[in-house]
């Protein structure tokens, strides 16, 4: 499929309680690499491998979470259309002017209905340190700590986790690539928009807005390996994995940044195409989902979220 | 920072902590966290969550003892609610001997 509209996840603005302790786990343990700071005291991050201007969005506050998880999309015209459609839809969208971010266009917001806020943008600078264009390297410089590829995914948690399959699919023309269902319908949804498994994905929750991890890519198993190393010679704490998940077969270790938002490095996971069915779970097999080598689930997938 | 030690240090000053007035004691150290003090000691009776002061799975009550905090969401714990004695065990460091009792907001409370 040529991919129009929805390209990928772009960038996640993240609340931390501790800037300084934030900025040593992202930059030194994940492996991510200072863009710049703004003003208002932000700081902007990014992966070695992403060619656009920032992924990850650091504001300290008295809380931790999630501010907002953005897209990019392939063109301002395809902007301006998701615009009628997410209007039309029903949802109240709100624009934020260029420069509202260094190096990044226009944008518009909207919240969907599990709380959280969600943008959309096309303009963005591309990085200074972005990957070699003509006779690449593999890097632009070696990868350092988790060596984390790129921002890839990550997963909300919300109410009316039905009402935000509606949107994104028949809206924002994302795909449902797995789901588990429960007496009360979706439970939780791994949604799509590209090749790979999972874009975002979102579980039921009966608090809004809340956030349960961002993902970072890896090489391989290896890597997820030496991630568990760095995370215990950091006494980084620990919440799950190193192991893999039946859900996107991603091989995974989840862990937490100092102020308790949870991030995820993993490797692996299947190619998605827009004509493959929706794999489905049960309840009973949602165990061997989450955590395929556990085959149950940990005490804190369901109840830790920041 | 490193985990050097594993635990294993003699340390000066030996606090014991509880969870519950009638919890088996565990040993605390004022620059160790409370949650952290449990975990070590293979003691239960506080969900262990983030550990970082974000998430408020470990929120507490301080029933007695004196304790100093570090910085911890304000979604679990106010400015009012942590004069009032409740906090998070991942932020909480012993002073003296410590009881608390576990609990936690359920999701969804309004604050």
């Amino acid at each position: 499929m040529a991919m129009r509209g929805v390209l990928r996840p772009g960038f996640i603005q993240l609340r931390v309680l501790d800037m300084a302790a934030a900025l040593t786990h992202y930059i030194e343990r994940v492996g991510l690499e200072e863009v710049c700071r703004g003003a208002d005291g932000r700081v902007y991050l990014k992966a070695w491998d992403e060619f656009d201007h920032h992924s990850v969005i650091l504001r300290e506050a008295d809380t931790a979470g999630l501010d907002l998880f953005a897209f990019k999309v392939c063109s301002e015209d395809s902007l301006n259309s998701f615009k009628q459609r997410i209007t039309d839809w029903g949802l109240a969208v709100d624009e934020v002017p260029a420069g509202e971010q260094p190096g990044l266009g226009r944008r518009i917001g909207f919240t969907i209905p599990s709380g959280h806020r969600i943008e959309l943008y096309h303009e963005v600078e591309m990085s200074e340190a972005h990957p070699t264009i003509v006779n690449p390297m593999v890097w632009p410089k070696e990868p350092h700590g988790m060596g984390a590829i790129r921002f890839d995914h990550g997963l909300l948690y919300g109410p009316n986790i039905d009402k935000v399959e509606e949107f994104f699919t028949k809206v924002l023309d994302f795909s449902v690539a797995e789901r588990i269902n429960d007496d009360q319908g979706a439970m939780a949804l791994w949604l799509t928009v590209s090749i790979k498994a999972h874009d975002i994905a979102f579980v039921r929750y009966p608090e809004p807005a809340k956030f349960h991890h961002v993902a970072f890519l890896l090489e391989n198993w290896h890597e997820v390996g030496k991630a568990a190393d760095i995370i215990t010679h950091y006494n980084i704490s620990l919440d799950a994995g190193p192991t893999r998940h039946g859900i996107t077969r991603g091989q995974t270790i989840y862990f937490f940044d100092p102020s308790g938002n949870r991030n995820e490095v993993y490797a692996g996971g299947y190619a998605y195409y827009p004509d493959n069915p929706t794999r489905s779970w049960t309840m009973d097999q949602v165990g061997r989902g989450i955590f395929y080598y556990e085959r149950r689930l940990n005490e804190s997938f369901l109840s830790v979220v920041t | 920072m490193t985990n050097g030690d594993g635990g294993l240090a003699v340390r000066a000053r030996n606090f014991q902590l509880r969870i519950g007035v009638d919890g088996t004691p565990f040993a605390g150290w004022p620059d160790r966290d409370l949650l952290a003090a449990m975990e070590a000691a293979g003691a239960k009776g506080v969900g262990v969550g983030c550990r970082g002061g974000g998430c408020g799975r470990c929120r507490v009550r301080v029933v007695s003892g004196e304790y100093t905090t570090g910085k911890m969401t304000r979604n679990h714990v106010s400015v009012e609610e942590e004069k009032n004695g409740y906090g998070l065990a991942c932020r909480i460091y012993p002073r003296s001997d410590l009881v608390v009792i576990w609990e936690p907001l359920q999701p969804g409370t309004p604050r």
